[in-house]
């Protein structure tokens, strides 16, 4: 019998998983195979790519879902909701007659009962996945990234009873009072969390102390982001936003919406209220300054995920400043750090992580309380200057502006606390988080409380070769390359050849350089870079990416049989991605394998039902199989995606 | 089909209902009268964008002062122990409402209790029951 390869499953930890690439490639070094859950509205999985861009093998958990578990689950859960309708009819049975008010479902209504049909789908497409993944992998750890959402809390339980630890990482339990989650609490077996302050909050709420370990908070801290390279930093990020760099800057961030909040409405007015007391602002201040708006990206996830046109947001909320008179206002989204470098303070609701966030920036913070009585969420929270009413925000914002003494002196308060609230800021916290990663592997629930946080040479070598500057170098050098690439082809390829050398390990510059060598007509020569980098790699852990686009160059060549085995070795690590099903799919078609390939193109339909190419295949398939019915729906779906007439016709 | 957008500012705004990420507008469509609900968009924290009537494809325009005076109508101002209250009983609800041998017995999954796990999406929605049915007493 095979051995199973050990895994660790990431689920839904991709707000922050950039952050933690570095516990990814401990992992993956240590013998456990990443296997990622990003969130549904992050649909072009863009940890999983740049995981696989930082030649880190990692396996797609959405890949385990094929089209029959999915549907599957849509079954099972209009089932169960149709059984509930059906019990509410009967009194004493009825949902909700054993709560403590059993007519409030019936006022719920027809929305709750929508909204219960997909909830109870992504909960059994989550514990059937789950299932698959167990089935396939030696899962030794499960990571959340929220224990408190409805399929995260299945698949906890559900890990539970298979035996395998689960671990919440605790970035969302910030604040305190009724502005968020009602009741802090823990859902997983362990949880890590930024400093001692939250586990104290933890603790305090009921969870035992040997089940939160303080990791810090990986990613955050920007050690030695000071003086000239601080104004550098400044300079160059106001720059790249398309700001003039000399003129004063503001930052407004405020936390995504809570619509689970006790105090909601509360809450939403201050969202507002603070909002337009910056705009305020901004214009108040004598001599004038800029404001950054940078809404919070789990908002923008959840616009994109329900189909709003957020570009056209964007115009919505400029044509509205420009009515309301406000000028120098930029709008930045998903700005990767560039909002808050560029800011000479940061606006921001006293309860939230932003907050922690702006103070490991080196920036000052004007956190603003909702409720001026009460006490601040953050009993570490000293450095910041607090403004306990809104009309004081003016007069607070220009206070340090006018005065850059106070705002050093704001900051080095922060520092003094930095400590307190992300554990020793010490820059090590990827270091500490993917140690507990690793010892919960290994050890499982048995987990030594004390002996996980003793330094691993191979850990901290890991983590040493993912620091943040070096991404950067290597982000930066591959945005030079593609500036040059058209005009300077030959100073874009030496760039590009020192980058592949200085960076063995990444697949970025190998593909600028495939790009730059196919543009220029070395066909030959692209296909061996391809085939040198994927030898480089253990072919049962060369990365995805690599698999797809040598199959498909080998294509290009006429070599099928090796293109096979590219596209077979790829659909091993994962079986229902689109890319291979479609590649493989045709492939088999070309080879005259028809009923292999019309079962792999329909599921590639499935997994991806908005590419015409896909039907158009199946299409084609279908024809060679004379299956007139699946060759009607995919010609058909085919016309109508791609707005012309259907190319094949059933003989 | 193509809809038309006709961006009339007449809709009215019969509520706004929290949920776990974001608030619906319950909405009177001004051309066809068809009452629906919509997200609404906001940019940091400030309602602003467009709604579109899911029967007509009327479009209007969602400004932070039409929402602000909605709120004052159907969510007015309270002290925070009643808040605290009502949010104590919407989450026993949340935990408790298929309690009964039998519909635990549907919602479960592979020995999984599904129902008492949905309890932080279950929240919002017996938040605002309570919160409508509060107001109505009042009325």
């Amino acid at each position: 019998m095979r051995e199973m390869k050990k895994g660790v499953v990431f689920y839904e930890t991709s707000g922050v998983a950039n952050a933690y690439m570095s516990v990814l490639r401990a992992a993956s070094e240590a013998g456990y195979v990443p296997i990622l859950k990003e969130a549904d509205a992050l649909r072009d999985r863009p940890t999983l790519h740049a995981a696989h861009a930082a030649g880190i093998p990692c396996i797609d958990w959405h890949a385990f879902a094929s089209l029959p578990l999915r549907e599957r689950a849509a079954v099972e859960s209009t089932r169960r909701v149709n059984a509930l309708l059906t019990l509410m009819k009967i009194a004493e049975v009825a949902p909700g007659a054993a709560s403590t008010d059993g007519g409030l479902l019936h006022e719920v209504g027809q929305p709750f009962f929508r909204s219960l049909l997909r909830r109870l789908e992504q909960q059994v497409l989550a514990i059937d996945t789950l299932k698959r993944v167990l089935h396939a992998y030696d899962v030794r750890l499960i990571v959340v990234g929220d224990d408190h959402s409805d399929a995260s809390r299945a698949v906890v339980h559900f890990a539970r009873e298979a035996q395998v630890p689960t671990l919440a990482l605790g970035e969302w339990w910030y604040g305190s009072g009724l502005e968020a989650v009602a009741e802090p609490a823990l859902f997983a077996d362990f949880a890590a969390v930024g400093s001692r302050l939250d586990r104290d909050r933890l603790v305090a709420a009921g969870v035992a102390s040997d089940q939160v370990f303080v990791t810090g908070w990986p990613g955050k801290a920007e050690p030695g982001a000071g003086g000239n390279e601080q104004r550098t930093q400044k300079h160059e990020a106001r720059l790249r936003l398309g700001m003039p760099p000399d003129r004063p800057v503001i930052l407004l961030r405020v936390p995504p919406f809570e619509g689970v909040s006790a105090d909601f409405a509360r809450r939403f007015r201050f969202s507002m209220a603070l909002h337009i007391a910056a705009l305020q602002a901004t214009r108040a201040v004598q001599g004038g300054c800029q404001l950054i708006v940078e809404p919070a990206a789990e908002d923008e996830a959840l616009l994109v995920a329900a189909g709003a046109d957020v570009a056209g947001l964007g115009k919505h909320y400029e044509k509205w400043l420009d009515e309301e008179g406000y000028g120098d206002v930029y709008l930045v989204r998903c700005s990767n750090g560039d909002a808050v470098r560029a800011a000479d303070m940061v606006v921001c609701l006293e309860s939230s992580h932003a907050v922690v966030e702006s103070m490991l920036r080196r920036r000052p913070v004007i956190a603003v309380t909702m409720d001026p009585e009460a006490a601040l969420a953050h009993e570490g929270l000293v450095g910041p200057l607090v403004v306990r009413r809104l009309p004081d925000l003016t007069a607070a914002i220009e206070s340090l502006l006018a005065d850059p003494g106070r705002a050093r002196a704001v900051v080095q308060r922060q520092n003094q606390h930095l400590a307190d609230v992300n554990h020793s800021a010490d820059g090590l916290a990827a270091e500490r988080l993917a140690r507990l990663v690793l010892a919960l592997c290994r050890q499982g629930a048995s987990l030594d409380a004390h002996a996980w946080d003793e330094p691993m040479p191979d850990i901290i070598a890991a983590c040493a070769a993912m620091k943040t500057a070096e991404q950067e170098r290597l982000v930066e050098g591959v945005r030079a390359v593609r500036r040059l690439r058209t005009a300077q082809p030959a100073e874009a390829e030496a760039l590009v050849r020192e980058l592949a050398r200085v960076f063995p390990r990444h697949a970025q510059p190998v593909w600028e350089l495939y790009d730059i060598l196919t543009m220029a007509g070395r066909t030959e020569e692209s296909a061996r870079l391809l085939e040198r980098f994927s030898a480089s790699f253990d072919e049962t852990h060369a990365p995805l990416t690599v698999l797809v686009r040598l199959g498909l160059i080998r294509l290009r060549a006429g070599n099928r049989e090796a293109a096979l085995n590219a596209f077979e070795q790829a659909r091993l690590q994962a079986p229902y991605e689109p890319a291979v099903l479609t590649s493989l799919g045709k492939l088999y078609m070309d080879t005259g394998r028809h009923a292999e390939a019309l079962d792999l193109l329909r599921d590639a339909t499935g997994r991806l039902p908005e590419d015409p190419d896909i039907w158009l295949a199946l299409a084609h398939a279908a024809r060679q199989l004379d299956d007139h019915e699946t060759f009607k729906k995919a010609s058909e779906t085919y016309h109508l995606l791609a707005d012309k007439p259907a190319t094949p016709e059933m003989e | 089909m193509t809809r038309a957008k006709i961006f009339s500012p007449e809709a009215t705004i019969l509520g706004i209902e929290p949920r776990r990420h974001a608030a619906y507008l319950i909405v009177r469509c001004a051309a066809c009268q068809a009452v629906y609900a919509a997200l609404l968009p906001t940019v940091a924290g400030l309602p602003v964008g467009a709604c579109t009537c899911a029967t007509c494809g009327n479009g209007w325009r969602v400004t932070p002062a039409d929402i602000a005076a909605a709120l004052d109508r159907h969510w007015s101002e309270e002290p925070r122990d009643v808040v605290a209250a009502r949010a104590a009983a919407a989450r026993e609800e949340a935990r408790s409402w298929a309690a009964h041998p039998e519909a635990r017995a549907v919602l479960t999954y592979e020995g999984v209790p599904l129902a008492e796990l949905l309890e932080e999406g279950s929240f919002p929605y017996f938040m605002w029951a309570l919160h409508r049915r509060e107001a109505k007493g009042d009325a």
